[in-house]
């Protein structure tokens, strides 16, 4: 079993949603026997996010981002390719925009992370209860297969299948005259096609 | 998409946000910290502004699986409701 570190700024009312999945994320990876670090709220400041890195062996980080930076509401920078040196070997999981574009490829190649699992463009969600929980449940049902002892791979795919399901739900599982029917079936098939898998030159995509 | 397929687009949207149960309240977030209400996506879409474009970058993805016309028809189905 692994020691992950789970960061959730929850600096914004999305990223607040976002520190809500992490919440079933954490749980769920303690259920499996995984040690379980949290970095919250205002503890989430640049050093301590590059501190945690080099820590522990995964890093599951629920906030904004963007194509090059993990960063606050505020825009203030928490991770870029200069500061995550401390990624080498380690394992990044980031539930946030666009950051699994430039940024994910970039922490790998320069810094020997292990791999970066996240999204290459926005990750979208529909908002209230209780559309956002078919969101909630693809990430946290997708993540699944890495925290139970699968590989980064299986992630990916799990996070595919469960983008899939909330498609199938908004598509074909409510009525016709739900009001964000169609909101939710675009999104969950956008945020599907952008979840994007970094991998480094391990071949142990394992935890 | 066509300009045929945008303008049909646009107009469901709007018919939707004008029937919508909360018009004004925030149905989308995106985890860069944008919130949008169903007017505001309307708004965004008929302005064609930068949140506009990246509104119809979606929906035309989508519409490669389902089609652009089953789009307009669902959004359509739910301001009839």
């Amino acid at each position: 079993m692994s020691t992950l570190v789970f960061v959730t700024p929850a600096d914004s009312p999305d990223a607040v949603t976002l520190g809500n999945w992490c919440g079933t994320v954490r749980r769920r990876a303690q259920a499996c026997g995984h040690k379980v670090v949290s970095l919250s709220g205002s503890a989430v400041t640049p050093a301590a996010v590059r501190g945690a890195l080099g820590m522990h062996d995964a890093c599951f980080y629920f906030g904004h981002g963007t194509w090059s930076t993990l960063q606050e509401a505020s825009g203030l920078t928490l991770l870029d390719v200069t500061t995550s040196s401390a990624s080498s070997g380690r394992s990044i999981v980031a539930v946030a925009c666009q950051a699994a574009h430039t940024l994910g490829p970039s922490i790998v190649a320069a810094h020997s992370a292990k791999f970066f699992l996240g999204f290459d463009d926005d990750l979208i969600w529909v908002n209230g209860s209780p559309d956002v929980g078919q969101f909630e449940a693809a990430v946290a049902d997708g993540l699944d297969p890495l925290l139970s002892g699968l590989t980064a791979a299986d992630a990916r795919q799990g996070l595919e299948d469960g983008f899939e399901r909330a498609f199938q739900h908004f598509k074909y599982g409510v009525p016709k005259s739900h009001p964000n029917r169609v909101l939710g079936y675009v999104f969950a098939d956008w945020d599907k096609r952008h979840i994007a898998l970094c991998l480094g030159s391990s071949p142990n995509t394992q935890l | 998409m066509t300009r045929s397929d945008e303008i049909r687009l646009v107009g469901a949207v709007t018919a939707w946000a004008e029937k919508h149960p909360t018009p004004d309240l925030a149905v989308l977030a995106f985890g860069n910290g944008l919130e949008l209400t169903p007017r505001q996506i309307a708004s965004h879409m008929q302005k064609r502004d930068q949140v506009g474009e990246r509104l119809f970058r979606i929906f035309d993805s989508a519409g490669d699986r389902v089609g652009i016309e089953e789009i307009v028809d669902d959004l359509l189905a739910e301001a009839e409701r």
